[in-house]
């Protein structure tokens, strides 16, 4: 059992915690692709074996009626669904209209929708849905060729990049493309050069591009992360200078997220400066989870024993897997509440904490990494 | 609806303001870095109407940028 009440003081958490405004649904659990990387499929979890390839009629209307309780209970203006998977485009287009008029017909707010997709699925007849409703599409995109080829490559290891090029520029064919085109995201592999990747997508006119560590933790370290070197702050730190210097045009929300801490902002972004994350996940059974990204921990992590059949969301408020992600500081260990980098940082990415002795209750395996990175940034913008 | 001029933060107020927030000032050559302007109108945002306990939060992989309802 990791996730224990006695390592996370609700009491202390209590001004923190919010109901949900954000919900992450599976839609379908397989991916065509099959990247090195991938948080479901390449982790200790592999719960998503078990699952319904795509999410059904029945958990679907399950879902949208815990929504509706949940927004009524607590009087939300609006919510936030993202469609995910897996690739959310296997449950075919169709699945996916049925899905947001469920949704849209049972929920009491408006909604902002969105749907993160590999891309290589996509046509005018998504495009169309999209628009209809006013979904923002993330795709994933890693840069060149040869940066794509090296992780994203399909199960008989085929590249995906003609594919997702196609999709970039069935999205962005419209004046109005920044309205459905949220961006792309780039895993970081610090083998490529930061202005290689941004050229390509400047290229691409990709408008936002959000970076993510490699999803890793104290058992299962970083590729290529050494004890005596902050790779990872390096190259981080030199994307950043890149970035500055011939890539302003575009929106790196990890690094402006960072700004926007250092001037006294707040963040929205669940990875970085996190006080209280209102993200809720489901999977394909309706399975309730804190956030998927913790199935590199393993299925211990995953698993609360919560499924919207048979518990509200409300219910999943009072599990310290999710609370701790609401306390403020109070879950974080004591290195990162006495840490000069806390307002920034708060502990990076709950699953980046993991260690098999300490559960969550540590500083990020990326520490050195970020408190290079946030130096740097200070050290650029800021007077001293 | 916004016009261009609402969504385009003054780089000498937005400073002030963060200056009189107890934040660190930013360098005077960047104030019209079209980065700075968008961290800055985060900012402003946050200020606004995100306040911890309001945002609704982006999921790590979820890609979406940051102009419009999100």
């Amino acid at each position: 059992m990791i996730w224990l009440p006695v390592d996370y003081d609700a009491a202390a958490a209590a001004p923190f915690r919010r109901p949900f405004h954000t919900f992450l649904i599976k839609v379908a659990s397989l991916c065509n692709l099959n990247c090195s990387y991938c948080y479901v499929y390449q982790t200790p979890d592999k719960s998503w074996k078990n699952k319904p390839k795509v999410l059904s009629t029945e958990t679907a209307t399950r879902i949208a009626d815990r929504i509706h309780e949940h927004v009524i209970r607590h009087g939300l203006k609006d919510v936030t669904i993202v469609f995910h998977g897996g690739e959310p485009l296997l449950a075919g287009v169709e699945t996916l209209r049925a899905l947001a008029a469920l949704l849209t017909a049972r929920v009491p707010c408006p909604i902002r929708w969105g749907l993160q997709t590999n891309g290589t699925l996509l046509d005018n007849t998504a495009v169309q849905f999209f628009r209809d409703y006013g979904f923002r599409i993330g795709l994933s995109l890693d840069g060149t060729r040869a940066h794509n080829d090296r992780h994203r490559v399909d199960h008989n290891g085929k590249s995906s990049y003609d594919d997702t090029l196609r999709a970039i520029k069935l999205l962005t064919s419209s004046a109005d493309y920044e309205r459905v085109f949220g961006g792309v995201l780039v895993v970081i592999d610090v083998e490529h050069r930061p202005e290689d990747i941004l050229q390509t997508l400047s290229d691409l006119h990709i408008r936002s591009a959000n970076l993510l560590l490699p999803d890793a933790h104290y058992e299962a370290p970083p590729p290529l992360a050494s004890d005596d070197t902050p790779v990872y702050g390096r190259w981080l730190c030199d994307c950043f200078d890149v970035w500055m210097r011939a890539f302003g045009h575009i929106e790196i929300p990890y690094f402006e997220q960072i700004i926007a801490l250092m001037l006294g902002g707040t963040s929205t972004a669940e990875e970085i400066g996190a006080r209280s994350v209102d993200l809720i996940v489901v999977e394909t059974d309706g399975g309730i989870e804190a956030v998927d990204t913790l199935k590199v921990v393993g299925r211990q992590a995953t698993a609360l024993g919560m499924n919207v059949m048979s518990h509200t969301f409300d219910d999943a408020l009072d599990h310290p897997a999710i609370y701790s992600r609401m306390s403020g500081d109070t879950s974080l260990c004591s290195v990162c509440r006495r840490c000069a980098e806390l307002e920034h940082c708060r502990g990076g990415y709950v699953p980046h904490r993991y260690s098999h002795a300490n559960g969550f209750v540590n500083p990020s395996v990326y520490c050195g990494d970020l408190r290079l990175l946030f130096s740097h940034i200070k050290r650029s913008l800021f007077t001293s | 609806m916004k016009t261009d001029s609402q969504d385009t933060i003054q780089p000498e107020i937005a400073i002030a303001s963060a200056a009189s927030a107890s934040t660190p000032s930013l360098h005077a050559r960047l104030a019209d870095h079209p980065i700075l302007q968008r961290a800055l109108r985060r900012v402003k945002e946050s200020q606004e109407q995100d306040t911890h306990m309001a945002h609704h939060t982006r999921h790590t992989s979820h890609s979406t940028h940051s102009k419009g309802v999100w």
